[in-house]
């Protein structure tokens, strides 16, 4: 091993972390090499690796020259340390500052105690009769319908209740017609225009002239309608007596014939009969008789 | 032991011995969340006997992949602040009575044991009641009822980085106190 070899592994020597193999080689090195036996004295140890204690105080020193006190970031960690849940780097790094660090090893100690008693507190006893009255608010019949109810009316009480409940209404109603009436895009947008226009000229002759035209409109309608009607009505009863009282003399006359008819035969039968009435019908045979 | 969801379960459909064993199962919880952010005893109660007829006229407003536990805890926080609200002003931390009706649902195994138990319960209370309102809700919250982070920001309305270093604050905040209060404050078995 050369004088490099020793300074790259220098570090783990101070350490004492070197195995036996490089360890026999340092020795080896160290033995004959006046500069590295002053470089590893000068570095904190002697050869035979004796570490010398650092003064007390030093690394505090150092820390407010440098960095400042680690606490403030320590604390930031404590929680998690003590949850366990910092990655594997950071856990460690932790560990090391609090087992230097007073103040922050008593914290992360409370810390730890708190984790296991503080759930200890999420129940407490009320009195005895807390279940029963708790039972005597909710188990009868239509509580809840009741309570539901209930509540309802105090919300609704508590709303109007309240002072300003007349300007928030006039708020919203005027809201609502401004979305109703004043949005370009909205229905009923024209109609505050259109009522503004009738409003300014005479709106009962408007609306009177209008009505006028249409009642006579109807009235002439109906007229003529009538007019038609009762002619169609009066045609079809001429028709109708026409056509009786066709009906009616042809019935007459038939009547009348048949009647002649009628009486030629009976002045023409009483002789028919005088003379041959014996032979009206045929001669009952002997065997009828029975 | 029946498990929450199956009693909650039970009580949708109107079942009365499922609802007095819900009430028994969760009295504790409720009244030790009214009784951290009401510090009175009387108080407290009311407040939770108010929370128990809500949750049975919401039971059916409940969604069985949440959690009951959170659920509940949120429900009794909200009655605590709106009676806070119509009180018009908190009480001042440092006047608290914590110690006042205090009464711990310990797991000691003996006497002393429990009245050590108290003894720290009552610590733990008193460096509570000097936080700020702030502090103590997440302690209450996080730490206390055991609430996930993502159930406090849904509750408090705030992004969860912020509820994660507001809960670590608070607990450095709480440990510096209780330190303050019990310089050896330690492991119960640890203790001179």
């Amino acid at each position: 091993m050369d004088c490099r070899g020793l300074v790259e592994r220098l570090d783990r020597l101070l350490e004492g972390r070197l195995d036996g193999r490089e360890r026999r080689e340092t020795d080896e090195h160290l033995s004959h090499c006046p500069s590295c036996r002053e470089l590893t004295r000068a570095a904190g140890t002697t050869w035979t690796g004796a570490a010398v204690e650092p003064p007390q105080g030093l690394t505090a020193s150092i820390l407010d020259r440098t960095s400042g006190a680690p606490c403030d970031p320590a604390r930031h960690l404590l929680c998690a340390f003590v949850d366990r849940t910092l990655p594997p780097v950071d856990r460690e790094l932790v560990r090391l500052h609090v087992m230097e660090c007073e103040g922050c090893g008593s914290l992360a100690r409370v810390l730890a105690v708190m984790r296991e008693e503080l759930p200890v507190l999420a129940e407490m006893r009320p009195d005895a009769g807390f279940v029963g009255d708790v039972l005597a608010q909710t188990s009868h019949r239509g509580a809840r319908a009741a309570a539901v109810l209930e509540r309802i009316r105090e919300a609704w009480q508590g709303l109007l209740l309240r002072p300003r409940i007349a300007w928030e209404s006039a708020y919203v109603g005027a809201a609502v017609l401004a979305l109703v009436f004043g949005l370009p895009g909205s229905p009923l947008a024209g109609v505050p225009h259109e009522a503004l226009e009738l409003a300014s000229l005479n709106p009962v002759a408007e609306i009177e002239r209008p009505a006028a035209r249409l009642t006579s409109r109807i009235s002439t309608r109906a007229s003529s309608a009538w007019r038609v009607t009762r002619e169609w009505i009066e045609e079809a009863s001429n028709e109708l007596v026409a056509d009786a009282s066709r009906k009616s003399s042809a019935t007459a006359q038939n009547i009348f014939t048949d009647l002649g008819t009628f009486r030629e035969r009976l002045t023409s039968e009483p002789m028919k009969s005088d003379a041959g009435r014996p032979q009206d019908g045929p001669e009952p045979a002997e065997g009828d008789e029975r | 032991m029946i498990e929450v969801a199956t009693l909650v379960d039970r009580c949708r459909r109107g079942d009365a011995l499922a609802w007095e064993a819900l009430v028994r199962r969760c009295q504790g919880r409720v009244f030790g969340v009214a009784f951290q952010y009401m510090h009175d005893a009387e108080e407290a109660r009311d407040v939770a006997q108010d929370v128990f007829v809500r949750v049975y006229e919401r039971l059916d407003g409940f969604r069985g992949d949440d959690s009951f536990v959170a659920w509940i805890v949120c429900m009794t926080r909200n009655a605590c602040i709106d009676r806070l609200r119509k009180r018009s002003a908190r009480p001042p931390a440092s006047d608290l009575p914590v110690e006042a009706g205090l009464d711990i649902a310990s797991t000691a195994p003996g006497p002393e044991e429990a009245a050590a138990a108290g003894d720290r319960a009552r610590l733990l209370h008193r460096a509570l009641g000097q936080m700020s309102d702030s502090s103590r809700e997440m302690i209450v919250l996080k730490n206390i009822q055991g609430l996930k982070l993502a159930e406090i920001a849904g509750l408090l309305d705030l992004p969860i980085g912020t509820v994660k270093s507001r809960s670590s604050r608070a607990r450095i905040e709480l440990a510096s106190r209780i330190r303050c209060l019990d310089p050896c404050f330690g492991p119960p078995n640890g203790r001179g």
